[in-house]
């Protein structure tokens, strides 16, 4: 099939490079990379609680624009965990790419983007406080759920990776 | 010692071991907790560092009883998953860290909720922090960094007995 050759062809391109190299070759590097793929996801967490409570209506003593400068921060902790993900997935890409739980992951992670996409979108005209009350609110509260639901699940999803290797 | 022998051999402990899911839901609630209680420190330490300057001090109020549900989380999964391996990780160097890291990371967080307290007890929700405050939140920041770091090596440092779960 056109499509698996494909994907066989992307797996190894992922594997033959010089970060998958040095992955493999140099000792604490996978390590080292599992410790900042979980501060990362701290970071993240963090920042997106505070942003997605106010978005909900937990933290009112904080405004709308103040609590937006921690975006930064959640994208920060994004960043090292998308070159920290990166460089444990080229150590072995045949090992995660087969389980099932690792696709799971990845589809979660595109789901959350696009929500933050969508929630950049709909606050790039209107600042959020002026926002109507009803339909515009009840738009902005749901992206704050979808996008505690699916950072949450990353999290489990991530987890569980080793439980279900042998199952892919 | 029989005490901790009776731990890693009562029949909860034993049923962590034997199933085949137990342990790793409660990897997945320990990774939960920890993303909750680390990422509300950081958050504060960053607050308490300037970041953003704005962000009122009472607003990490209703925060705090989140952070405490964080933190029962792990210490309940932390005290199960610790049964399980209780012959062993009391002599783990990783193992030891962790649990010193975490009192002394406490610690200074207590520290640092105080100082936030008295600035808002005074009125000043907004207030930013002399120098010594904010080396105390790096301090905070790096502690509970190295107790996630420490806590990872652990798994690196067991022999493997359920070698599925990484």
């Amino acid at each position: 099939m056109a499509e698996a050759d494909l994907t066989s062809r992307i797996l190894h391109a992922l594997e033959h490079n010089p970060l998958g190299d040095a992955v493999r070759e140099i000792p604490w590097l996978f390590s080292v990379s599992e410790a900042i793929h979980f501060i990362g996801l701290s970071i993240m967490a963090g920042a997106l609680l505070i942003i997605d409570l106010r978005l909900l209506g937990f933290i009112r003593q904080a405004d709308h624009r103040t609590v937006e400068k921690l975006i930064p921060v959640a994208i920060a902790g994004f960043a090292l965990n998308l070159i920290s993900g990166v460089t444990l997935f080229t150590s072995d890409p045949y090992m995660y790419w087969p389980n099932p739980v690792f696709k799971l992951k990845m589809a979660f992670v595109l789901i959350a983007g696009l929500n933050a996409l969508w929630f950049a979108v709909l606050t790039a005209k209107t600042p959020i406080v002026k926002f109507s009350p009803g339909r515009q609110r009840t738009l902005l509260r749901a992206t704050a759920y979808l996008s505690l639901a699916s950072w949450f699940l990353v999290i489990l999803f991530g987890r569980l990776l080793p439980t279900f290797e042998a199952f892919g | 010692m029989p005490f901790l022998s009776w731990l890693e051999d009562n029949p909860l402990s034993q049923f962590i071991l034997e199933d085949a899911y137990a342990h790793p839901i409660l990897l997945c609630v320990h990774a939960v907790g920890m993303a909750i209680v680390v990422g509300l420190v950081l958050m504060f330490d960053l607050r308490v560092l300037g970041y953003p300057k704005a962000l009122p001090l009472t607003a990490f109020k209703n925060l705090t009883k989140l952070g405490w549900t964080g933190f029962a989380l792990n210490a309940a999964s932390g005290v199960v998953l610790f049964a399980t391996r209780a012959n062993t990780l009391p002599f783990n160097l990783a193992f030891q860290l962790k649990i010193g890291l975490i009192l002394f990371g406490g610690l200074s967080m207590w520290f640092l909720g105080r100082t936030a307290h008295a600035a808002v007890a005074a009125n000043d929700d907004t207030a930013q922090f002399p120098i010594s405050t904010k080396a105390l939140a790096v301090l905070t920041a790096l502690v509970w960094i190295g107790a996630i770091v420490a806590g990872r090596y652990i798994g690196y440092t067991l022999e493997p007995r359920i070698s599925i779960d990484g």
